[in-house]
């Protein structure tokens, strides 16, 4: 049995290799499953937060010089989070070439128009489906599949989001071609797809649910931070 | 697909050497001259470093897609017009930043035309696989197939004796299985698509038939004395993979090219 006993938290060695190699096969992870798997990888060696931080300190210096980062995003789902492995060099065509076809990219920017356009931030499975132009409904059932799958979308309830994973990754993208869909969350300063309209006309602030939970936890009362108008209990 | 190797001694390949190497060459001739020559037409460190980044960058995006990842298009799409004779010492950069980062080797196949990860890291029991679990069942399936093939010698195998050895593992040519989807279309196209399979087709009886060999994907990517091992371990205990004579060279034979082409590859 092989036993790597020259590897430890703060040194780059087989242990970091090993996790990058399961983060490439696992695009998203949630923070539960990254203290597993590092868990798992170190013989439980790496237990406390402390000794995660200095793991993946390690990772983000180390990966920097590829040009990648390993970020760490609250799902505009439920507001937990998600670490994810990023392509930080802006705009890459040439590897989203090599992810997808050229039919393929055309899709999912049309995907990514409907869902960051619309009023909630996501689209039914059904909505989906139609947007496929010149593609077979087969393929474009096999692609939303695999989306879902690596973590470009999320599925909730046959609604198709965003997933916390594409939202980290296409920030420069979003920001550039929808500026105006996605403003920044007032309590947390990040982008919002998924969020929540001030209902004050003219304000235009969009905040996350969970933003605006932890608001209501807090102070008892839901306000714009923009307009100061109180917003009223979601159903 | 990352398959994971014995550790070898440590000899320097983990790219934690800083300092400027010398004259790197690919070429078959290792004359004076011709290495002279190469050694006046190189990319600076600074250039070299952000042509590799961009290299691995794509090759990570195109892996896993099930598709041999072409040379040619990753010296189109990853590298400049202005770049494209420097292609090798990308590409050999990019092999040491994958293997410093993740422990895998950008593998050259055979052909010239395809490249390949594979993992390097050594096995390690008890910890995590380096696969999701979709590609572990996958992976799994490949494995038995190049196991029977493997053991059936340099013949390969019919299509009928592959669907009737994958019947007995539960796995049927027609059924629409829950994690393979259609196995038929798996096999037959997706692992020879990726260089994992190959298969040719030959006329029986006025039929065609078709027969399966290893791809040189799987030449390089999977070592075969573990193969051989695994084949044991399903046999039982008292089998050792010696005891298949044929086999055992055989496996003996690939390994051996193996290792020389990671001394080759160090020599540079």
């Amino acid at each position: 049995m092989e036993m790597e006993v020259d590897c430890t938290v703060d040194v780059y060695g087989d242990w970091h290799r090993h996790f990058m190699q399961a983060m490439l096969s696992q695009p998203a992870i949630s923070a539960d499953g990254l203290k597993k798997l590092v868990g798992d990888i170190s013989g439980n060696t790496i237990r406390d937060l402390d000794q995660i931080k200095t793991f993946l300190l390690t990772v983000r210096s180390k990966v920097h010089s590829l040009g990648l980062d390993l970020k760490k995003g609250l799902s505009e789902r439920d507001g937990r989070p998600v670490y994810a492995l990023i392509n930080t060099s802006g705009g890459e065509e040439t590897v989203a070439c090599a992810a997808f076809s050229e039919v393929q990219l055309r899709y999912l920017r049309a995907l990514i128009q409907e869902v960051v356009t619309s009023v909630r931030g996501d689209i039914s499975a059904m909505a989906a489906l139609n947007l496929a132009d010149g593609m077979p409904k087969a393929d474009a059932q096999e692609l939303l599949r695999r989306l879902v799958r690596d973590c470009w979308l999320e599925e909730t309830d046959s609604r198709l989001a965003l997933h916390t994973r594409a939202i980290l990754e296409l920030e420069p993208y979003l920001l550039r071609h929808y500026g105006e869909h996605v403003p920044r969350c007032q309590m947390c300063g990040k982008i919002t797809v998924r969020g929540r309209l001030c209902e004050q006309d003219g304000c235009g602030a969009k905040n996350h649910h969970h933003c605006l939970g932890k608001m209501r936890d807090k102070m008892g009362v839901v306000k714009c931070q923009k307009c100061n108008s109180l917003m009223t209990d979601e159903d | 697909m990352p398959r994971g190797r014995p550790r070898q001694s440590q000899n320097g390949t983990r790219a934690t050497q800083d300092d400027d190497d010398g004259p790197l060459s690919q070429s078959l001739s290792q004359s004076q001259s011709q290495t002279q020559r190469r050694s006046q037409r190189r990319l600076s460190p600074v250039e070299e470093e952000r042509l590799a980044a961009r290299v691995v960058r794509y090759v990570l995006a195109a892996h896993g897609r099930g598709e041999p990842l072409r040379r040619e298009k990753v010296r189109r799409l990853a590298l400049e017009p202005q770049h494209g004779g420097y292609v090798n010492q990308v590409l050999q950069a990019a092999d040491v930043k994958l293997r410093d980062v993740f422990g895998m080797s950008l593998e050259v196949l055979p052909n010239k035309r395809d490249l390949l990860l594979v993992n390097q890291l050594p096995v390690v029991e008890n910890a995590p696989p380096l696969l999701a679990e979709s590609e572990l069942q996958k992976h799994g399936l490949l494995v038995a197939i190049l196991a029977l093939i493997f053991m059936s010698g340099d013949a390969g195998v019919d299509e009928d004796t592959l669907w009737r050895f994958l019947s007995k593992l539960g796995v049927h040519k027609d059924h629409k299985h829950e994690c393979f989807g259609n196995v038929r279309k798996l096999v037959t196209e997706e692992f020879c698509r990726a260089g994992y399979l190959r298969k040719e087709e030959e006329v029986v009886k006025g039929v065609t038939v078709l027969r399966f060999f290893w791809g040189d994907a799987a030449s390089v990517g999977v070592d075969a004395v573990d193969l051989l091992k695994f084949v044991c371990t399903i046999w039982g205990d008292e089998v050792e993979p010696e005891q298949w004579q044929e086999q055992y060279e055989r496996a003996l034979q690939l390994q051996e090219a193996r290792e020389q082409r990671e001394q080759a590859r160090q020599q540079q």
